[in-house]
């Protein structure tokens, strides 16, 4: 999802309890600019060293030097577990925050119903 | 990169506009203007990228498909027609353009791969890890997850 739509959708991550963080390999400087720009109330985390993208496997090298991340949405519980997962095989390719809260929406249904009273292994969402 | 952006692009269009106007035009009518239509289809498809580049959201930008694959079969079918090096320079910069932006959407802005060695998977815990927010400030991942629950988006670009 663009930066800029996801501001839009802020107020609706807000709403549902949810924190909202943008992560890149850019460094923090950088970040701050970016969320001066764009008006963002969510916050954005630096990982100027990519050791959190290579422990994931999200490092994207394209270029000697241009390192990037693989655009990918995680949505974590307050336990630190994965409960929704987005991921793509092209750049050019994002979710819009409406998937994402779409997918906090029946994840809380099914936990309100009792389907899902302990955490499981679920199979990724297709890209 | 950029230099070769905005120096060698504008050289190489108005240097095209140039010959396309100077060069005889196809004799065959029917030539002629299905030549103009796949130069139309062919800068169209460097519209479709744009147009992708600020939705991302299509896998296949059908601007770009449909642009790109008119451009490459009507320049084909114009220059069986009517082979001639006047037609071949008039066709030459629609289909370079329409062939860029197929090699970018097929080939250079696909991960090969990359993303399926993304060690996340959906029930796991998410690793600890500790980065500094905007203000240069660290945040763990349990002070991240006091706040309850959260949406990290990796993302690259900042639009």
């Amino acid at each position: 999802m663009q930066l800029g739509e996801l501001q839009e959708y802020y107020g609706a991550f807000q709403q549902a309890g949810v924190q909202v963080y943008g992560v890149s390999i850019d460094p923090p400087e950088h970040n701050a600019l970016l969320k001066k720009r764009l008006g963002a109330g969510y916050e954005f985390l630096s990982d100027a060293k990519g050791e959190l993208l290579d422990a994931l496997g999200l490092r994207h090298r394209h270029w000697p030097g241009m390192d990037s991340t693989i655009p990918t949405q995680c949505l974590l519980d307050s336990t630190g577990r994965i409960r929704w997962l987005h991921r793509v095989e092209t750049w050019r390719v994002r979710p819009h925050p409406r998937e994402a809260l779409q997918a906090l929406a029946e994840l809380e249904q099914r936990s309100t119903c009792g389907a899902v009273t302990t955490p499981e292994r679920e199979e990724p969402t297709p890209a | 990169m950029a230099v070769y952006a905005f120096v060698l692009g504008p050289v190489v269009v108005i240097g095209w506009l140039t010959a396309a106007v100077l060069l005889p035009g196809p004799a065959d009518p029917v030539v002629h203007y299905l030549s103009l239509l796949a130069a139309v289809a062919g800068f169209s498809a460097v519209a479709g990228l744009l147009h992708g580049a600020l939705h991302l959201r299509y896998r296949y930008p059908p601007l770009v498909i449909t642009g790109g694959g008119l451009c490459f079969l009507l320049s084909a079918f114009c220059l069986w027609r009517e082979p001639s090096l006047e037609l071949l320079i008039r066709l030459s910069l629609p289909i370079l353009l329409a062939g860029m932006m197929w090699f970018y959407c097929f080939h250079l802005s696909m991960f090969g791969g990359a993303e399926r060695n993304s060690r996340l998977s959906v029930g796991d815990p998410f690793p600890e890890f500790c980065l500094l927010d905007s203000r240069n400030q660290p945040v763990t991942r349990s002070t991240l997850l006091s706040g309850g629950p959260a949406l990290l988006v990796f993302y690259k670009g900042d639009w």
